[in-house]
């Protein structure tokens, strides 16, 4: 990929990435890996796996996410992530707010094109 | 916690670790404990299925993490002073002395008429304030206050005592004159 399209994607993951890696939580906990793998499937989001750790520990300062221990079948205690009741808010938000937002960008890149 | 030290010591995952380490330095504290175990755990889960780990299994799950840079880019910049998340600006304590200064400045006007209370009272209030104007928590403009009456009330009463002065030289210099003339005139009469 170009520098000029990274730097676009740096840009567009401000803000946004953050609320997908809240989602993957959105239906149970998870650990980091396990995390890191889902988001990864989609490049434009997560393209260097270990960006996602600065991003869980401000979500963590920031109370969107909490931490627990859990016993692993294979190995030891495994750290798992999971959304708080803050976090499930501010998803919500972000939800809410995202949809009217993607399409007008839509709606301009086609009126004007 | 490193639950996986057989993983910790390949050389090429040290490597990493130590460089990540280093990328964070200038990193929020508590951000860069969490990212270092959050990367450890990651490696651990990736490569720490029993045995020590191939080389080439090394490199794809180091090259997945990316660059340490990239990483360290995305932590917060440790501040002088921990930020409180979401948390109100403190109120400023109220401030008891600046209030005192002001009380006792205003008592002091209230007994003008008795210097002997009012000009200590105003003295102290006026110390007490540009002492406490220093103070990080003061209230300014409480302590200006106080400092503004004291000052008034310590003027107005040094204009009152001129006043009283010049009135007692005024009434005074005559009787001075006058009680000389009769003690002169009557033992000559």
């Amino acid at each position: 990929m170009s520098t000029a399209a990274d730097s676009v994607l740096t840009q567009l993951r401000k803000g946004v990435l953050e609320h997908c890696v809240m989602a993957h939580l959105r239906a149970e906990p998870t650990y980091g890996l396990d995390l890191a793998a889902r988001l990864s499937r989609h490049k434009t989001l997560l393209d260097s796996e270990g960006t996602l750790y600065p991003l869980l520990a401000r979500l963590r300062r920031a109370e969107l996410v909490e931490t627990e221990w859990r016993e692993s079948d294979s190995g030891p205690p495994r750290r798992y992530y999971r959304l708080s009741e803050q976090g499930r808010q501010a998803l919500a938000t972000f939800e809410a707010t995202w949809e009217p937002f993607q399409r007008d960008v839509r709606a301009v890149l086609e009126e004007t094109r | 916690m490193t639950p996986h030290p057989a993983v910790d010591t390949h050389p090429l995952v040290h490597a990493y670790l130590a460089d990540l380490e280093r990328a964070l330095a200038g990193a929020d504290p508590r951000e860069r404990a969490d990212v270092l175990d959050g990367v450890r755990e990651h490696l651990g889960e990736a490569l720490g299925d029993g045995g020590p780990p191939e080389t080439a299994d090394v490199r794809r799950v180091l090259a997945d993490l990316g660059p340490v840079e990239a990483i360290a880019a995305q932590a917060t910049r440790a501040e002088p002073q921990p930020p409180v998340v979401g948390a109100p600006a403190a109120a400023p304590p109220d401030d008891t002395t600046s209030m005192i200064a002001l009380i006792t400045a205003i008592a002091a006007a209230a007994v003008f008429f008795i210097p002997f209370v009012s000009i200590p009272l105003a003295v102290g209030a006026l110390v007490t304030a540009a002492v406490h104007l220093r103070s990080p928590g003061a209230r300014k403009g409480r302590c200006w206050a106080a400092i503004a009456v004291a000052t008034a009330m310590l003027l107005l009463m040094a204009l009152a005592a001129l006043f009283l002065v010049a009135q007692e030289t005024i009434t005074s210099d005559p009787g001075v004159v006058e009680p000389a003339t009769p003690l002169t005139s009557v033992p000559a009469e």
